[in-house]
């Protein structure tokens, strides 16, 4: 799971989050009800998704149940995976 | 995972059970203050009395729902918004519930997900056959609304998500989404996502997300009252725009009306939250938004979200491969032009008549464009740094007075009765004042330096959910307990008193439910026009006139009336037998709403003639219970063996005194009348700006050369619109009314006669017209008859008018002035020479009841 959060954490941190100390981005920070991503910051990091791990993400698979934290998108981009 | 799954994983919250002492003070803190609220609701008559009925539910409920189990708090709600839904409508809700239920039930067919979808446009479009009153039904017109904010969209995303998530596990979670308490009390409701509804019930700590909701509902509340503030104190008429401050205060107004929404929109979800919903904001400091997009990002985040997940997202993911900037900006397309669309469905559910208008077509053209430019712009641009905590920021300030400023002014189009219109305010600004200066100058500066500072940034340690000490609750609590008893004191009667005439008066208005000046004239003028199209009344009168049902017109839709092309303009066709305001009315021979009389006085009849507007035409009441048959009924009682006494109704509907003067000079006087009662009521000016208007738009001739050369001197002309005519009118109103009277005095005295006046309001009306036709009717030596408060002591007036959205009076209320009028006229009874004879054998009573 790490394996997908450590870069997943690092993009976020050096696209939206310049600055922040990377050590108060959690894995249950909320991204998107928390409004770090908004809906540009949502796509352009479901395009990110789709090229580092190599996945393909459906539009109603786009919501904050799916992208909110780290930790759902671990799950999402690992269930994606599993499938691939 | 599903969300039927996520509902129904809700037990194992840790400590969220469990009655301890915490959890109990807790509980008791939060009731507290939802009992404050609804007192506050009560006490401020904020929004409707079926809303604090609500409240008072979800106060029992919410007691009960902290003590279950958790696995049983999503049926109790379902259960508990079924029911509020009861309270909010009474019976007529249970149209609500069957339409919903049968929806839902459509939701669920054993067929295809597309033919399901099919079968609810068709529903929706037989719907809506019956809300626009193409064909008959017996659901009432104040069921729309509501089931219209239930299911036009929240429907649309539960489809969604049965066809993504597959259908939930029980129904529970269904009925307590589609029927939400408070619902039924609001027809604006935010558009809660069915998937997060589901998903956000007690997924965390709940003392927070009590805490949260009760700090919700207080903010609510404040914009609520910041709300009636700028209804009472900043809105103006476009009438009174003259100069460069009109304009700039006119220009504010509509966009600062806004928020009333977004305080119901924090009422609403906080009381979600009270029931473990942890709903995000649904608006976050919308005023300092300091883009377009952020604008969009920040105002009805609800309705971004539900246009993003299914409108947005899915128009991205069809169109990326023309490159993701361009199915960007394609998808913002899409998505502004669906949100004119829908908004226009949603406007149609509420009004049930043609919601497209040119004003909306443009408003939604120019902010799709706007937020379009905006993305683009956003695109361009670095990312990364998030706004923090800090210092000033000039960029921000300018970005957020110019988004500030060009909102106010599209949403003062939006508001405009016409794009003409707009324009025409708008180029007053040329009038420049030192007031308009001196008010560009305060707001331009102060928003710089209000809107520069980083209000709301968030870090991210801020974004952690946990749970909160009890003692931050108390502390918390008290506060907020310390704003609602201030604003409960400042409702009291007491208090106003206690202020003094001027600040009592101002916090009187702020705590109560009254209509501003604006909108109760509309209102009136809504009684004699089609304001449906134009005029755009606030969303608190517009709210009362969605009450109306289609029956119930304006005498001018009816076969009864008909136009003139003379100076009086309009009348009563004679015997016409109809319904109106669904009580019987008929017409005599001559064209008068009364029996019938002989246009040859009998003799030994003493005749009264009254002559005034619709509250003298007195529709909506049974014929023989009109106030002027009653008096006369009295009158032949008191005084039947000396005179036969004749009342003769000349009321018209919004007859001005400059026709009843013509009415008293072509009619009145070929029926010998022994006395002429002209009668007034606020707002008269308006009527009289009425009559003129329409004189001159239809170019009928002017047969009294003063009128026609001040008409001429004001620059009139048939081009102009109500609002134009009305402020060149303004300085000559008196002397037209003093005029008017003093036509009929001459008339009357040359046919040996006798006139008075009686002054009148309706029911829940403010008196405050200037009385100048009293003034000069004094002077003239008529008797001044006032009736205009003829409501017992302690009385609600709203008692004697016709219904919530009809402020003339009923059957109570025609008796009520009855008797104030009878009273009146026996005081003066020497002077207008009545005489009493010999008291009858047996009285009779007066039809209605209304001895005196």
């Amino acid at each position: 799971m790490d394996q997908i959060i450590q870069p997943v954490k690092e993009y976020i941190l050096s696209t939206y989050l310049k600055g922040e100390d990377p050590s108060a981005l959690k894995d249950t920070t909320p991204l998107i009800t928390g409004g770090i991503l908004d809906s540009l910051g949502t796509l352009e990091l479901v395009s990110f998704l789709e090229q580092r791990f190599g996945i393909q993400l459906e539009a109603h698979e786009v919501d904050a149940e799916r992208l909110d934290t780290l930790q759902a998108i671990g799950s999402l981009v690992k269930s994606k995976t599993a499938t691939v | 995972m599903g969300a039927s799954s996520i509902a129904n994983d809700v037990e194992g919250q840790a400590g969220t059970e469990t009655l301890t002492a915490t959890r109990a003070w807790r509980i008791a803190l939060v009731a507290g203050q939802l009992g404050l609220v609804a007192m506050v609701v009560r006490g401020l008559e904020l929004e409707s009395r079926g809303l604090y009925l609500v409240l008072l539910l979800a106060l029992g409920g919410f007691v009960v729902n902290a003590l279950l189990p958790l696995r049983w708090r999503l049926p109790f709600f379902a259960v508990l918004s079924a029911a509020g839904v009861l309270v909010a409508l009474s019976l007529q809700g249970l149209w609500v519930l069957a339409i919903g239920l049968a929806l839902v039930g459509i939701c669920h067919l054993p067929v295809a997900w597309a033919l399901r979808v099919g079968i609810l446009v068709l529903s929706a479009i037989g719907l809506g056959f019956l809300r626009a009153g193409a064909v008959a039904s017996p659901i009432p017109v104040t069921v729309w609304p509501i089931l219209g904010s239930m299911f036009i969209f929240r429907l649309a995303l539960y489809l969604y998500s049965l066809k993504h998530e597959g259908p939930p596990r029980n129904l529970w979670g269904t009925v307590a989404y589609l029927f939400m308490v408070p619902n039924a009390s609001f027809p604006l409701f935010p558009i809660v996502d069915y998937k997060t509804f589901l998903r956000s019930h007690y997924d965390a700590p709940e003392g927070p997300v009590y805490a949260r909701g009760c700090q919700w509902m207080v903010r609510g509340l404040w914009h609520l009252v910041l709300y009636r503030v700028i209804y009472h104190f900043w809105v103006i008429d476009p009438s009174q725009v003259a100069s460069l401050s009109g304009v700039v205060q006119f220009s504010m107004q509509a966009y600062l009306l806004y928020l009333r929404v977004s305080g119901q929109f924090h009422l609403i979800v906080g009381l979600l939250h009270l029931f473990g919903f942890r709903l995000p904001e649904t608006h976050h400091l919308y005023y300092l938004a300091s883009s377009f997009t952020d604008l969009w990002r920040r105002i009805n985040i609800y309705w971004k979200d539900f246009m993003m997940k299914l409108v947005y997202y899915p128009s991205f993911f069809r169109l990326r491969k023309l490159g993701n900037r361009t199915g960007v900006l394609a998808s913002t397309a899409i998505v502004m032009f669906l949100t004119w669309l829908l908004h226009a469905y949603q406007k149609f559910w509420i009004v049930g008549n043609d919601p497209f208008t040119r004003v909306d077509t443009i408003f939604w053209l120019v902010l799709g464009l706007l937020v379009l430019g905006s993305t683009v712009y956003e695109q361009l641009q670095p990312k990364g740094a998030r706004p923090r905590a800090g210092g000033w920021n000039l960029r921000k300030a300018l970005g957020t007075v110019m988004v500030f400023g060009t909102m106010s002014l599209m949403w003062t189009f939006w508001n405009a009765d016409s794009p003409g219109e707009f324009v025409r305010v708008m180029s007053l600004a040329r009038n420049v004042d030192g007031a308009g200066i001196a008010m560009l100058v305060a707001l331009v500066g102060g928003g710089l330096f209000v809107s520069g500072w980083p209000w709301g940034a968030m870090t991210l340690a801020k974004l952690e959910e946990r749970d909160r000490p009890l003692a931050a609750d108390f502390r918390d609590g008290a506060i907020r307990a310390g704003m609602m008893g201030v604003m409960l004191v400042a409702a009291r009667p007491a208090t106003h008193a206690a202020l003094g005439q001027d600040l009592g008066s101002v916090v009187s208005r702020v705590t109560s439910g009254a209509l501003n000046e604006r909108d109760r004239t509309l209102q009136v003028r809504g009684y004699y026009e089609d304001l449906s199209n134009s005029a755009r009344p606030s969303s608190q009168l517009w709210e009362m006139e969605t009450e109306r049902p289609k029956d119930w017109v304006n005498l001018e839709m009816t076969e009864a009336y008909r136009l003139l092309d003379n100076f009086l303009y309009e009348e009563l066709h004679p015997n016409v037998s109809i319904t109106f305001k669904r009580a019987p009315f008929r017409t005599n021979a001559h064209g008068m709403h009364d029996r019938d009389y002989t246009k040859a006085k009998p003799a030994g009849t003493y005749r009264i003639a009254i002559f005034g507007a619709s509250q003298v035409l007195a529709g909506g009441v049974p014929d023989d219970l009109t106030f002027e048959n009653i008096l006369e009924d009295s009158l032949n009682a008191r005084f039947g063996r000396r005179h036969r006494i004749e009342v003769l109704n000349f009321g018209m509907a919004a007859a001005s005194i400059l026709q009843e003067m013509e009415l008293v000079r072509q009619r009145g006087m070929q029926f010998d009348p022994d006395l002429v009662l002209l009668t007034s009521v606020p707002p008269d000016d308006m009527l009289l700006t009425r009559h003129l208007w329409v004189l001159w738009r239809e170019n009928v001739p002017i047969p009294y050369e003063g009128l026609r050369l001040a008409g001429e001197a004001a620059g009139l002309d048939s081009t102009m619109d109500k609002a134009t005519v009305t402020r060149r009118l303004f300085p000559i109103l008196d002397s037209l009314k003093r005029s008017a009277v003093d036509r009929v005095d001459s008339l009357v005295r040359a046919a040996g006669g006798r006139a008075g006046l009686v002054l009148m309001r309706l029911p829940t009306v403010p008196n405050d017209s200037v009385r100048t036709i009293a003034a000069r009717a004094a002077e003239l030596g008529w008797p001044v008859m006032d009736i205009s408060e003829p409501f017992p002591a302690g009385e609600d007036e709203a008692r004697y008018r016709l219904t919530s959205f009809d402020n003339h009076y009923n059957i109570e209320g025609n008796q009520l002035i009855a008797r104030a009028l009878l009273r009146e006229i026996l005081r003066n009874a020497d002077h207008l020479g009545l005489h009493p004879g010999p008291a009858p054998a047996s009285p009779a009573a007066p039809a209605g009841g209304a001895t005196p």
